[in-house]
């Protein structure tokens, strides 16, 4: 029985990993999300229909006690094979105009939670097990109004160089994707969103437009795989070439 | 607990949160156009509160409680301090309930 943890799974990206997940080795996926019951409702019966297992889990990453509900419940397996973290919180505004309360919670809940699953649950990894990280382009480039997001993805980046050293010997990849511009909710989010996505489509040589999720899911679930056994410690852009120029 | 102690530890939350002098946060103080909170605060708030009071506050169920139908200008006109005290007795109440 092959398990796998996607965190902030109910939506967007995190969904359509998801459901790449199901649609590969995985038997059992468990869908974490913060409160949509009825998003995670949907995606969990997909999931089913490829006649696979989906444990829908909530559970609210704002503070430690809420990520370690959800490490209590993968500790009643016995094993767990894969991770892929893309739960995340922003504020669209200048990050120069940012409380720390904002970049606290964002912090927490995109980020900090990573390290607490992680070092929670590391240990229960056998070998060939991967994790995957869910980063962005802001990670190492400047988008307005992308508040404390890219300096938070940048700590996740690291975070999986970090953690890919330090599961090395025990046969544990751990690699991050960072999408460009991608058909979510949260892009619509951006207070310029309908320019920015002008922008980024006359900017992406691929096709002049911005992803789709589930153009996305596929190099996450390529990660997860086995044909990714020589790969780790890697941040892959998935970007349509946006990057480029 | 009673409602002093409440508003009390409410009004020091509201002072790590938005970073304001206790003295601006005053019972008929607007959470928005006086205190400067912006939506991604109103979550904050939320979670400090379940945590606060060890209470289950749903999505939107603040602001839903200040009254249906209202124009963003009668919330932000409703969603004072004092909002936020009463509507936390009220959920404190119903825990003990």
């Amino acid at each position: 029985m092959k398990r796998v943890l996607i965190t902030g799974a109910s939506r967007g990206i995190g969904s359509a990993i998801a459901l790449e997940a199901a649609r590969r080795a995985y038997d059992e996926v468990i869908v974490h999300y913060h409160e949509n019951h009825t998003a995670a409702d949907e995606v969990c019966n997909d999931i089913r229909k490829m006649g696979k297992a989906a444990i829908p889990f909530a559970a609210n990453f704002a503070n430690a006690d809420g990520v370690d509900s959800l490490i209590e419940l993968v500790r009643t397996y016995k094993e767990i094979h894969g991770i892929v973290h893309a739960a995340a919180l922003n504020v669209f505004k200048p990050l120069s105009a940012l409380r720390p309360n904002q970049w606290d919670l964002c912090l927490q809940i995109s980020t900090g939670s990573f390290v607490q699953i992680m070092n929670a649950i590391i240990p229960m990894m056998p070998s060939g097990s991967a994790v995957v990280a869910v980063s962005s382009l802001g990670s190492r480039m400047a988008i307005p109004f992308y508040g404390p997001m890219g300096p938070l993805k940048a700590a996740l980046e690291a975070s999986v160089r970090q953690y890919a050293f330090e599961c090395a010997p025990f046969g544990i990849r751990v690699n991050g994707i960072a999408p460009g511009f991608v058909r979510t909710s949260s892009i619509e989010k951006f207070p310029n969103a309908t320019e920015l996505i002008q922008l980024a489509s006359l900017q992406t040589p691929l096709e002049n437009r911005i992803a789709e999720p589930d153009e996305i899911a596929p190099v996450a679930g390529f990660l997860l795989g086995d044909e990714s056994r020589w790969i780790t410690g890697q941040i892959l852009v998935v970007d349509g070439g946006f990057s480029l120029s | 607990m009673t409602e002093l102690e409440i508003g009390t530890s409410v009004i020091e939350m509201l002072r790590q949160v938005l970073r304001v002098k206790v003295k601006m946060i005053q019972p008929e103080a607007r959470i928005f156009s006086d205190l400067g909170a912006e939506s991604l605060d109103v979550l904050d708030i939320r979670f400090r509160l379940e945590k606060l009071f060890g209470i289950s506050i749903t999505d939107d169920e603040i602001i839903a409680s200040l009254g249906e139908n209202l124009t963003n200008e009668e919330i932000d006109n409703a969603f004072t301090v004092q909002s936020i005290i009463d509507f936390t007795s009220r959920k404190m109440s119903a825990v003990m309930v």
